[in-house]
C-alpha cells in the first residue's frame, strides 16, 4: 500500500482546532493529504459531490467534530451512513461527553468516538494514536 | 480468562490465537478483564446473560473481538445480530481475523463492524497490533455505559 496516497478528511469549524490537527499529522510524519471542510453541507459535499474518485478511493478516515454549523456532526453520519460511503470509518470527536449524542452516535454506526483531550500537550500523542489505528491497522475500506 | 463483568469479550474458537491475545492483552495490562467464548452462540449467551451466563450481572463490554470463522455462529452471523439490537449496537465490535478477502471485509463492513483488522502472521507484531487495539478501544473510544 503506498501510504503516501492515502487521504484524511478533518470536519471541523474552528480554524484554530483544523490547524492544530494539521499541525499534529504534519509533526506524526503523515504524508498523506489532509482535506479540510469547515461545515457539515461542505463535508457533504466534498464527499458526495466529489469529482475525483481517487480521493473518495483512499480516503481512510473521517475526522467528523460533532458541533459543526449547517449540518451537525450527527447529521452528516447519518448521511454517510446511509450511502455508498457508508464503509469508510468516521470518528467523531468531541469535548463533551453529552450522553445522548454518544448514543445517537453509535445508533447509527459511528466508528468511534473520542474525547478531545483538553490539555494541549496530549493532544499529538492522541491524534498520533488516533491516525496510527485508523490508517495502520484498520482496513475497513471499501 | 473467564471475568464474568469482563470488559473485552473474545470470540475465538481457536484456543492458540486465544492465548496470544490473551498474552499481548496482559503485556498491556488489559487481561483481567477478558472474557473469552469460542463461538458466536457463547458471545449472544454472554451478552444476553443466557444459558451458564444467566448469573452474570448484565454489563456491558466496552469491545467486543471477534473472529471471522468459528462453528456454530459464525462472526458475521454474530455481528449482524449484535447490530441489530438495540441492546448491544453500541458496543464496539472489532473483527480480528485472518482473513484478507474482499468479500469478507465488504460482508463485515455491510453488517456495521466497528473496526476490522487483519492478524499478522507475525507473533511479535500481532501482539504489537492487539495492544495497540486494546489501548484504542479500551482508553480512548467513548462508549455507552451500562
Amino acid at each position: 500500500m503506498n501510504k503516501d496516497k492515502i487521504n484524511i478528511l478533518l470536519v471541523e469549524d474552528r480554524e484554530e482546532d483544523a490547524e492544530l490537527t494539521m499541525m499534529a499529522l504534519r509533526k506524526d510524519k503523515f504524508n498523506g493529504q489532509v482535506y479540510w471542510t469547515k461545515d457539515g453541507d461542505e463535508a457533504i459535499n466534498f464527499l458526495l459531490e466529489q469529482p475525483d474518485p481517487e480521493i473518495i478511493k483512499n480516503l481512510r478516515l473521517i475526522l467528523l467534530d460533532v458541533n459543526i454549523p449547517k449540518l451537525n456532526g450527527l447529521e452528516v453520519l447519518k448521511r454517510i451512513k446511509n450511502s455508498h460511503l457508508r464503509g469508510i470509518p468516521v470518528v467523531m470527536l468531541t469535548t463533551s461527553n453529552h450522553e445522548k449524542d454518544v448514543t445517537t452516535a453509535y445508533d447509527n454506526y459511528v466508528n468511534s468516538y473520542l474525547l478531545k483531550p483538553v490539555r494541549f500537550d496530549q493532544f499529538q500523542l492522541f491524534i498520533e494514536r488516533v491516525r496510527y489505528y485508523w490508517t495502520d491497522l484498520n482496513v475497513a475500506h471499501f | 480468562m473467564d471475568n464474568l463483568e469482563a470488559k473485552i469479550l473474545l470470540a475465538e474458537d481457536r484456543m492458540e490465537d486465544a492465548h496470544l491475545t490473551h498474552f499481548a492483552l496482559e503485556e498491556a495490562g488489559f487481561v483481567a478483564m477478558l472474557h473469552w467464548v469460542k463461538n458466536g452462540e457463547e458471545a449472544l449467551e454472554y451478552l444476553k446473560c443466557e444459558g451458564v451466563y444467566k448469573e452474570r450481572s448484565p454489563i456491558k463490554p466496552k469491545m467486543i473481538l471477534m473472529d471471522l470463522k468459528m462453528p456454530k455462529l459464525d462472526g458475521i452471523e454474530t455481528l449482524k445480530i449484535i447490530k441489530s439490537d438495540k441492546r448491544y449496537l453500541s458496543i464496539p465490535v472489532i473483527m480480528l481475523t485472518t482473513s484478507r478477502e474482499e468479500v469478507d471485509r465488504i460482508r463485515a463492513i455491510e453488517n456495521h463492524a466497528n473496526s476490522y483488522i487483519v492478524k499478522p502472521v507475525d507473533s511479535e507484531k500481532f501482539s504489537q497490533t492487539v495492544k495497540a487495539l486494546g489501548e484504542y478501544w479500551m482508553e480512548r473510544n467513548f462508549g455507552v455505559e451500562g
